[in-house]
């Protein structure tokens, strides 16, 4: 292991008391603790305290109806972000004064303009001292840098309270708690202990479950069980993980990363772990946008300082409740302020009791499969063949003679692959080839796009 | 601008003379226009005025339209429409213009700026009489160039593009160092995945 300076840590969290720092340290020598390869810190300020408690109070006003043009309050942010943001002014600048009117004509922004020149998002009176980067890797592998504020991923804090409270669970924080342990299950990531100045100065580590970042056996589990993290972040493929671990307790929650939880696991995670399982909807351009309805019909969008849209492949809105790119303007970063920006995920904004829902969130653009006799077959049918196995990772691709292959990864040993292919014959129908097979590392290398398709509708 | 035209003061008290209608843009655009063309019996098919009036809606929205209102009562004062009317080369001329107008002026101000600032109206009212091939009254063709050059909102405009774009691109590096030197050090915590 490196050595950590504790002036290091000090630096990176500016706001921690030394009783926060010796309990940082203590986590990194835990007996059970991994090997810890990076020092990190919230970098929060004494001025920050005061905006994230405006944010929290901000967060009881109603989110945004979805839809047509945001409401006057974005509106007027919109607005000067045309004033002062070079692309927004280069692509609106004729716009201003009748935002309102025009909201639907406006050009849309995505990842490629942010992957190309990111700093055309930037206002020119944006301070650039306290910026910071995240890489982001999306759904096509294709990594790109986001610079971010502290501040603003502070905000992830209150949004994540929210998305508890929604599930009927609160935090504890205090010095001694531990807040949450975000987990991965990668080949090689960073990993450290910290501490959260807006979170009462409660720990939180980001850790990750291959057993080449552990002393012994078992660390993991023991480390889990002796921190006793009040909820856990992370991702379907590590969660499944979870269901081998012997936690000791019952975490408050899980909060994981939306799209592709397969409810068999989930409904396994949270009988075994006696927990909740939140699905999170967020994007490091983004920040969280929702979180999955109690219910369970669909996700909640979370901020009032974010609208969205879902508009078709043409740029254009979409009518409420059918199937769209959702597109976010607002948000809280002030180096990337957001106006129409695609996310490249698709789903139907739809009103449950008066509030905004998406729901049929995919990752990706939709695409559609053909049966033996060339009719259309949509990737919800075989979702529903998928969400019936205990499957964490799937995907299907689909050839240009129809042929299909199937690879899916199991977090339970024995699946039945010929019930899936069973399942599957049944809607694509007499096709040249189906094959469904194991792969026990589909994910590990890079995001999976589960839906793929070369076929065409018509000979 | 070989002739003397109209006077250039009777120009520019007929713009400030404007009604609220012409200032506030609150008049058809089509009716006013097509009026005027009729008036100078040069009046092309109405589908052409709705066309050419549609173009100028998708390039500059309400202001071009309101550029167009604004050129329509400076071509309706007396004097501008003997000129027009003298020939039909001349008719040709007050037609482009009010089928066209200006486009590079619309791009660099509000049109209500017309009839409220004195200096763009009288570079209005110049460049008005230079498409006909005149100078204003009384105006040697040297002083009559030269304040036209002074009054060059376009030129004006170019120039401040232009380094709006340098201010840019220097401000556009400058973001850029910060998040060179941003990678090579920790990012914040951040507690949920994406």
């Amino acid at each position: 292991m490196s050595m950590v300076h504790s002036w290091e840590q000090a630096a990176l969290s500016p706001l921690l008391s030394p009783v926060a720092l010796r309990r940082i340290a203590a986590m990194r020598q835990h007996a059970a603790a991994p090997v810890f390869n990076y020092v990190a810190g919230d970098r929060l300020i004494a001025e920050d305290l005061p905006q994230l408690d405006a944010f929290r109070r901000q967060l009881g006003a109603p989110v945004p109806a979805p839809g047509g043009a945001p409401p006057q309050r974005i509106l007027e942010r919109v607005e000067r972000w045309i004033a002062t943001v070079p692309l927004y002014r280069q692509l609106h600048g004729t716009r201003r004064g009748v935002l309102d009117r025009d909201w639907s004509e406006l050009a849309t922004v995505g990842r490629d303009e942010l992957a190309a020149r990111p700093a055309r998002f930037t206002p020119d009176d944006q301070a650039l001292e306290r910026l910071i980067m995240y890489l982001t890797s999306g759904t096509t592998g294709h990594a790109i840098a986001v610079p971010h504020h502290p501040v603003a991923v502070a905000c992830y804090l209150p949004l994540v309270e929210r998305a508890l409270a929604a599930h009927g669970a609160t935090l504890e924080l205090d010095p001694e708690a531990t807040a949450c342990f975000l987990v991965g299950a990668q080949k090689r990531t960073v990993t450290y202990p910290t501490a959260l100045a807006a979170w009462r100065e409660a720990a939180f580590a980001k850790l990750n479950l291959d057993p080449r970042d552990w002393r012994e056996e078992g660390d993991a589990e023991r480390y889990f069980r002796e921190h006793r993290p009040q909820m856990f972040s992370g991702d379907p493929l590590t969660f499944s993980r979870f269901l081998r671990l012997d936690l000791g307790y019952a975490p408050k929650a899980l909060v994981t990363t939306a799209v592709a939880m397969n409810p068999v696991l989930k409904g396994e995670l949270t009988r075994r772990l006696s927990t909740r399982v939140i699905d999170w909807y967020s994007l490091t351009e983004t920040g969280p946008l929702a979180c999955i309805a109690p219910d369970g019909d669909g996700y909640e969008p979370l901020a009032p300082d974010v609208h969205l849209e879902t508009i078709g492949a043409d740029g254009r809105p979409v009518p409420e409740g059918e199937l769209g790119e959702i597109t976010v303007t607002g948000g809280r970063n002030p180096f990337v302020p957001l106006v129409r920006y695609r996310t490249g995920d698709w789903g139907r904004l739809v009103r449950r009791g008066g509030h905004a829902r998406i729901v049929d969130l995919e990752g990706r653009r939709p695409v559609l499969f053909r049966t033996a006799d060339r009719c259309a077959l949509h990737p919800n049918d075989l979702a529903a063949v998928f969400r019936a196995f205990p499957i964490v990772q799937h995907e299907t691709v689909q050839a240009e003679d129809l042929s299909v292959s199937v690879r899916v990864r199991a977090f339970d040993s024995d699946l039945p692959l010929d019930a899936i292919r069973e399942n599957l014959a049944r809607l694509f129908g007499p096709i040249p080839r189906l094959s469904v097979s194991l792969d026990a590392q589909l994910g590990d290398e890079a995001k999976v796009l589960p839906y793929q398709s070369a076929a065409r509708l018509e000979e | 601008v070989k002739d003397q035209g109209p006077s250039l003061e009777g120009l520019l008290q007929h713009l400030r003379d404007a009604p609220a209608a012409v200032r506030q843009a609150k008049v058809d655009t089509y009716a006013l226009v097509s009026d005027v063309l009729s008036d100078l019996a040069a009046a092309p098919v109405h589908a052409k005025v709705a066309q050419c009036l549609a173009t100028i809606a998708a390039k500059s929205h309400d202001n071009g339209l309101h550029f167009q209102v604004v050129l329509a009562w400076l071509l309706s004062h007396d004097s501008l429409r003997a000129v027009a009317e003298r020939d039909d080369a001349s008719r040709r001329v007050a037609a482009r213009l009010l089928l066209e107008g200006f486009p590079e002026l619309v791009a660099n101000g509000k049109a209500e700026g017309l009839v409220k600032d004195d200096e763009r109206a009288e570079e209005l009212v110049r460049l008005v009489l230079r498409e006909f091939g005149l100078r204003p009254q009384g105006e040697s063709v040297g002083a009559a160039e030269a304040r036209l050059a002074a009054l060059d909102s376009v030129a004006r405009a170019q120039l401040l593009e232009q380094s709006r774009k340098t201010l840019e691109r220097a401000r556009e590096l400058k973001v850029l160092e910060a998040m060179k030197r941003a990678e090579q050090e920790a990012a914040a915590a951040k507690v949920s995945r994406e």
